[in-house]
């Protein structure tokens, strides 16, 4: 027994000392393949610019179902080191002299005052893209959602849409092989795939050219239009989301309005939150307001998965906000909101802008009233510059930076941040994130196996 | 008339034997005329009696010729020929002249010969030649009962103690000295024949012949060879001299094509013995034609085919290979016996598998696994993909050739690919079905294979079923049932056969050893083709199994001479990777890299053996404290063993954990650039070790009490492994097969060298990956162009390639479509993705490619200025040396594995030493 004892305790101590103390260091054998950067000759830079808004029946208003622009956009930008001003009447595209250059970026603005159409829309110019999720939008009465889709080159585009509403995916027919020619413009009425939906969010997927997409979101009350806006694309979900540019002005007319008119109670901010994910979303989203001078609220809710709801911002106090959305489950949200001067008000859509260390360019309108909201979400605090001139970003906070008109700047961070411009036009708004347009690189990693 | 005889005594080193012989001579009833001694012994012997002396290499027509000189060739004249290891009964020489006495038109006339052990025992009677043209020795080991008392016709006569008509021995020519040893007797009768004249054998003339040639008593010099290979030799030299000349002409054609077929032969014979001599004689009769031709003059006109009668039939030929073989295997158990090999403990009958109800449990497993039930012709997810759906692409993917891979190089395959050309040839019309099969079926087989395996351990049949079910529940062969890994799942279910066959082979366990030489080397032959299987799936684990072997080797040393060729056919489908990947790559280290797929992430060795936050591998405790247990039980050592050989295979498992690989072919398309194996074929190993210990303990136990509480908790671990195999979610799923848009299947089809680029974006790189219009599918993995892919990626081809992937992707419209010409680049897939949405508007802005429509697999763009009709496929042959040698390696093998069922006589005296337990599933 003694033997077999000992072969035990032999057994048992080398099964010890290999599970205990034996580490053997970790080995590479073999030579990976490393991807070749290959010097490409870059890609000449065009940007896009959706022109002056569409209006149903033309100015006149008379040839229904039939979209065409309507009054002159001003187009404001930077082409290496020289100034872009351009009036377009139509679509247009300006080429780029460098590639992925911060200094090549444009701004497009138009103060409408039509018979169908009043309000500010102002929109970045946009290098094309294949995929967008427009995360806006209200197709009830008065109100118009039309899809601009701009295809600038000489290859045909075929375009999917997915529709998500308040019950989920808006099932219908045309939603597939939309055909937008080269050199052409499609405006597609949303109502056609989702009348009188007041909530939805809308992904556009193109097979072929890169488009330029907007959304071009109108209210008319009775006859009267009031407001107008270019939405642009949202970025991809994720279960932070931070949008800036949420300023709130002359709350009490426009409450006074809603009081009075029920078709003015779109004009509360709101915060839509599309759910992407297979789970239900549980957020919070915190209204927080710049430099403490303006105090915000905090709201919490659920989105279905696949689903799409808006949720009221509350009685927020005139100010400067940022919105900061965390989830459960990865969202995409955007905030609404509205201005008002006269009898009618103008609304805006602020879009989720992803957190980044900015080294961009972007360019004001001119003859307005343009501010920087600048949030930086994160635990550091920061430093932008802005010309050269340098602003402290707290952490966790956000800075509003009053800009120039029809002046160029050059924006940089030392961590990430979301900016966006909000432009005031005699009380008429809009609210255009700042891009980084730097995303052709000039060297490429290739792998070939 | 009177005959003279004259008596030619031809003595070679043999003093004893040939002074018996000469007494013999003198002392015959009748005596010889005259006694002539012809001494070609190497130092002349003394024999009291004057001998003519010649060399010891002198041909036997020499040696006739030096002893009749001077003498007249007549009809009354006789030559009595008598070799020194004879010795002529005294009435011989009278019984001969008695026989030839019947008619004249007998010249030769040959001795009934009887053994000199046994001398009752008749050793040759006659000789003929077999319808192929073997030589044949028809009566043989029969007792002499006087059953052969007449003289009667035969084919030929032996040498030995033969008269034959002098005149008529000159008139054909005499022995012929070109003919081989061995042909000489046949060739001299054949001609005798041939020239119109009798060939009788005299059963009363009886010599006690010692037959020191035939085995192998006398040097070999004089036979060139061994007596394999002078039979050989006198078989294609009759061949060569007597057939007509057109057949003689032909057979010398096809000579190294029957050569070849022969050696084949020998090993479905399971004599591989004989290989050597086919070779060599085959080789002898190709390169002496000359004098082969030169032989056929004066052969007599007579055709050789109105000899046919005298021939033998095939059922004398089958009666006669059913003889040898009884003897063989008599003199085999005898020589057993004596080794005591026979001497190991069979305490009691144990049941066959069938009896056992292994069959049951076997479909039990089957119906566990119905999650995996084949529904569909291919598998893929996880780390599976379909492998061709032609199955002449897997062959030509196997061995050391031409790879059709990228861009196509010459060098060695995965051995892996073997094992999957034999898999999907079980399936030819759809070679990925037996895949899906393999993972249905795996765990049955593994049942099966551990069954088996146990059987070495115990008797017991409810020991052997839960100790296989164990087995083949076992956490990482499910893991890699459910990811299809197929390496592991082969290794897995291979493993426990080749124990129980290198057992049986060595003879170890309670089954002691093959009965026969034949059923040895069946061993022998599956032992080598299942380690080659291991060795390609997991070579960690054959590199355990050398091990083992070399510890079963030197422990059973006499039978180090079979276990020796176990690794032999392992050596020839990894010879040709061995020496890519350590004088090409320099990488000696990348032959332990797995041909598994897409395993990406590094698991610890323990997590490979099983999950701990899965409540149902903490079954596995009772195994482990089971094998804890068997150290403490008789034959402890036998445990001890087994455990030490645990250990290092953790200790082989925790090394191979630490190792990475460049990433292969799932891995590279995931973005990844290493990959680390799972570690399921050695925790399968370690599982096998585990299982055998425990089974070691239940086997050791006497108390029923004991018995019955280690039943029931083995019975419970087995049940929590159960219902995790039939609840485990597969990552593998069903799919039809195809891995690339139909158009480019078809046009793959009908032929093209066109090349498809399929790219991807993975976060800031372009993934792509070159194929045939086929696609990549799984026999394209290679383990040489993985670890070569950096040498590769440095060639100016690559470089151009990836420039103006480059260009394509950036979209500039600078992209150079020659190069893409060069390269033969027919069409480029981009997989449907969201990331790649960018890339796809790039490729549709390019003037050098035009949308051939959006596919399952994504968009697809043809490149402008190809087509498949104008680049037709290349003639690359899928052989080469090395292939065919590979290729012959293991079919020999496989051919020695195959087991055979001789017609054997049922022989009462060797019953005692057949195994009982043989069941149908013993091979």
């Amino acid at each position: 027994m003694f033997k077999r004892l000992l072969s035990l305790a032999l057994v048992a101590g080398v099964f010890s000392v290999l599970l205990l103390v034996v580490s053997i260091p970790k080995l590479s054998v073999g030579v990976s393949v490393n991807p070749a950067e290959i010097a490409v000759e870059p890609k000449r830079p065009q940007l896009i610019c959706p022109g002056p808004v569409f209006v149903n029946g033309g100015d006149s208003g008379l040839k229904l179902g039939n979209f065409t622009q309507a009054g002159q956009a001003q187009i404001q930008g930077r082409n290496d080191q020289a100034s872009v001003s351009i009036t377009a009447t139509g679509i247009k595209t300006i080429d780029g002299s460098l590639a992925g250059s911060k200094d090549f970026n444009a701004i497009q603005s138009q103060r409408a005052s039509l018979k169908l159409a009043a309000g500010l829309a102002v929109a970045n110019c946009e290098s094309g893209s294949n995929e967008a999720w427009f995360v806006a939008g209200d197709n009830s009465i008065g109100r118009e959602a039309l899809l601009v889709l701009v295809n600038p080159t000489k290859v045909d585009a075929t375009v999917s849409l997915q529709i998500v509403g308040t019950n989920g995916p808006i099932q219908g027919t045309g939603l597939s092989g939309i055909s937008v020619p080269a050199g052409k413009v499609t405006v597609l009425p949303l109502a056609a795939f989702a009348p009188k939906a007041s909530t939805f969010a809308l992904q556009v997927s193109s097979r072929g050219a890169a488009l330029g997409m907007w959304l071009q979101q109108k209210t008319i009350r009775g006859l009267t239009p009031g407001g107008l806006d270019y939405v642009q694309a949202s970025p991809s979900e994720s279960k932070t989301v931070e949008i800036p540019g949420l300023f709130i002005r002359s709350t009490a007319k426009l409450a006074a309005l809603a009081a009075n008119d029920q078709d003015f109670l779109d004009t509360k901010p709101i915060l839509r939150v599309v759910g992407n994910a297979k789970a239900e979303a549980t957020f919070t989203a915190q209204v927080q307001g710049a430099d403490g001078s303006s105090f915000g609220t905090v709201i919490q809710g659920t989105v279905p998965a696949g689903s799409v709801k808006d949720f009221d911002l509350g009685e927020l106090a005139d100010g400067d906000y940022v919105v900061h959305v965390e989830s459960s489950e990865p969202i995409m949200a955007s905030a609404s909101f509205s201005r008002v001067a006269s009898a009618q008000p103008d609304f805006a859509w602020a879009i989720a802008v992803t957190p980044k260390k900015l080294d961009a360019g972007f360019t004001t309108v001119s003859g307005a009233i343009s501010k920087l909201s600048v949030t930086n979400p994160s635990d550091k605090a920061g430093k932008i510059t802005l010309n050269g001139r340098i602003v402290s970003v707290p952490a966790k906070s956000n800075i509003v930076v009053t800009l120039a008109a029809g002046t160029s700047y050059q924006i940089s961070s030392n961590v990430a941040v979301s900016a966006s411009q909000v432009v005031d036009i005699s009380s008429t708004v809009a609210v255009v994130p700042v891009l980084d347009y730097r995303s052709e690189a000039s060297r490429i990693k290739v792998v070939i196996r | 008339m009177v005959k003279q005889v004259t008596a030619i005594l031809v003595v070679h080193d043999e003093s004893v034997l040939a002074q018996r012989a000469l007494a013999s001579i003198k002392s015959q009833t009748v005596s010889p005329d005259r006694i002539v001694v012809v001494d070609t012994s190497q130092n002349p012997i003394e024999l009291g009696t004057h001998s003519i002396k010649l060399s010891s290499k002198s041909k036997l027509g020499e040696i006739v010729s030096a002893a009749t000189a001077g003498l007249t060739p007549s009809e009354e004249h006789w030559f009595w020929l008598v070799h020194d290891d004879s010795e002529p009964k005294t009435n011989s020489l009278a019984e001969l002249l008695d026989a030839v006495s019947v008619s004249e038109t007998i010249a030769q006339v040959g001795s009934m010969q009887l053994s000199a052990e046994n001398p009752r025992a008749i050793t040759q009677l006659g000789l003929t030649l077999s319808p192929f043209g073997e030589p044949i020795n028809p009566i043989n080991r029969q007792l002499d009962q006087s059953q052969h008392d007449h003289v009667v016709d035969s084919f030929a006569v032996s040498t030995s103690s033969m008269m034959v008509r002098s005149d008529v021995y000159e008139l054909v020519g005499g022995f012929d000295n070109r003919s081989p040893a061995l042909a000489t007797d046949f060739d001299l009768s054949i001609r005798i024949r041939r020239h119109g004249f009798r060939v009788v054998v005299a059963p009363r003339a009886k010599v006690v012949h010692a037959r020191l040639s035939l085995s192998g008593k006398r040097q070999n010099g004089w036979l060139g060879g061994s007596t394999k290979t002078a039979m050989r030799r006198a078989a294609i030299n009759l061949h060569l001299v007597h057939d007509p000349l057109p057949l003689a002409l032909l057979y010398w054609l096809v000579l190294p094509g029957i050569t070849l077929y022969r050696v084949f032969w020998r090993l479905a014979q399971k004599r591989p013995g004989h290989i050597w001599s086919e070779l060599r004689a085959g080789f002898w009769g190709s390169f002496t034609l000359p004098k082969r031709l030169l032989s056929r003059a004066n052969s007599g006109k007579a055709s050789f085919r109105s000899l046919k009668s005298l021939r033998a039939s095939w059922s004398t030929v089958s009666t006669h290979k059913r003889a040898d073989l009884e003897a063989e295997e008599s003199a085999n158990s005898l020589a057993a016996f004596e080794r005591g090999d026979h001497e190991a403990p069979l305490e009691e009958r144990s049941k066959s598998f069938a009896q056992a109800g292994g069959w049951i449990l076997a479909i039990l497993l089957l119906a566990l696994s119905w999650k995996l039930f084949p529904l569909s012709p291919a598998l893929t997810g996880g780390s599976a993909i379909p492998l061709s759906g032609n199955w002449f692409e897997l062959f030509a993917r196997a061995g050391a050739s031409w790879q059709p891979i990228g861009q196509g190089f010459f060098g060695p395959s995965d051995p892996f690919n073997w094992v999957l050309l034999t898999l999907g040839s079980l399936t030819f019309w759809s070679p990925s079905l037996s895949l899906v099969i393999l993972v249905w079926a795996g765990k049955a087989l593994a049942f099966i294979t551990a069954w088996k395996a146990l059987s070495l351990l115990t008797a017991k049949a409810w020991q052997r079923n839960l100790g296989a079910l164990v087995y083949a529940l076992l956490p990482a062969f499910a893991s890699a049932l459910g990811a299809g890994e197929y390496p592991a799942i082969v290794a897995t279910i291979t493993v426990p056969w080749l124990v129980y066959s290198v057992a049986r082979a060595a003879g170890i366990g309670r089954r002691g050893s093959a009965r026969s030489d034949a059923r040895t080397w069946s061993w022998i032959g599956l032992s080598g083709v299942l380690l080659a299987i291991i060795g390609a799936a997991a070579p960690v684990v054959a590199i355990l199994s050398l091990v083992g072997l070399a510890l079963v080797a030197f422990t059973k040393i006499r039978r180090f001479g079979y276990l020796f060729w176990i690794p032999l056919p392992l050596a020839a489908i990894y010879l040709p990777l061995s020496v890519y990947q350590i004088f090409v790559v320099g990488q000696p280290l990348a032959l332990l890299a797995e041909p598994t797929l897409g395993i990406t992430v590094n698991s610890s060795a323990v997590t490979s053996l099983f999950d701990l936050q899965n409540w149902t591998h903490w079954s596995l405790a009772l195994l482990i404290a089971f094998s804890v247990g068997a150290l403490l039980v008789q034959r402890w050592v036998v445990a001890l063993v087994i455990a030490l050989f645990g250990a290092l295979s953790y200790l082989l498992l925790t090394v191979t954990q630490a190792l990475s690989f460049p990433a292969d072919l799932l891995s590279a398309r995931a973005g990844f650039t290493q990959v680390f194996t799972t570690g399921h074929s050695l925790a399968a190993f370690i599982g096998l070790v585990a299982v055998a210990l425990s089974i070691h303990l239940l086997a050791a136990l006497n108390r029923k009490a004991a018995i019955r509480i280690s039943a029931g908790l083995m019975v419970l671990a087995t049940m929590p492994l159960g219902f995790a195999a039939a609840t485990l979610s597969p990552k593998v799923s069903g799919t039809d097969g195809t891995v690339v848009p139909l158009l480019l299947e078809k046009q793959a089809e009908q032929g093209t060298d066109l090349q498809l680029l399929v790219i991807n974006k993975k976060d800031d790189e372009y993934r792509v990956e070159l194929s045939s219009l086929a696609g990549n599918t799984l026999e394209d993995s290679n383990l040489a162009y993985r670890f070569s892919a950096e040498l590769n990626a440095k060639s100016k081809n690559y470089l151009a390639l990836s420039q103006v992937v480059g260009d394509l992707v950036s979209g500039n419209g600078a992209a150079d479509g020659s190069v893409l010409k060069q390269n033969q680049i027919g069409y480029l897939l981009v997989p449907n993705n969201p990331a790649n949405a960018d890339l796809v508007a790039a490729l549709e802005s390019s003037s050098l490619l035009e949308g051939a429509g959006m596919t399952p697999y994504g968009d697809l763009w043809r490149v402008l200025g190809t087509s498949a009709e104008e680049t037709p496929a290349s003639s690359h042959s899928p052989w080469s040396i090395t292939k065919a040698a590979q290729l012959m390696a293991l079919l020999g093998f496989v051919l020695l594995a195959v087991p055979s069922r001789p017609k054997v006589r049922k022989a009462k005296d060797t019953a005692i030493f057949i195994d009982q337990s043989e069941s149908e599933l013993d091979v």
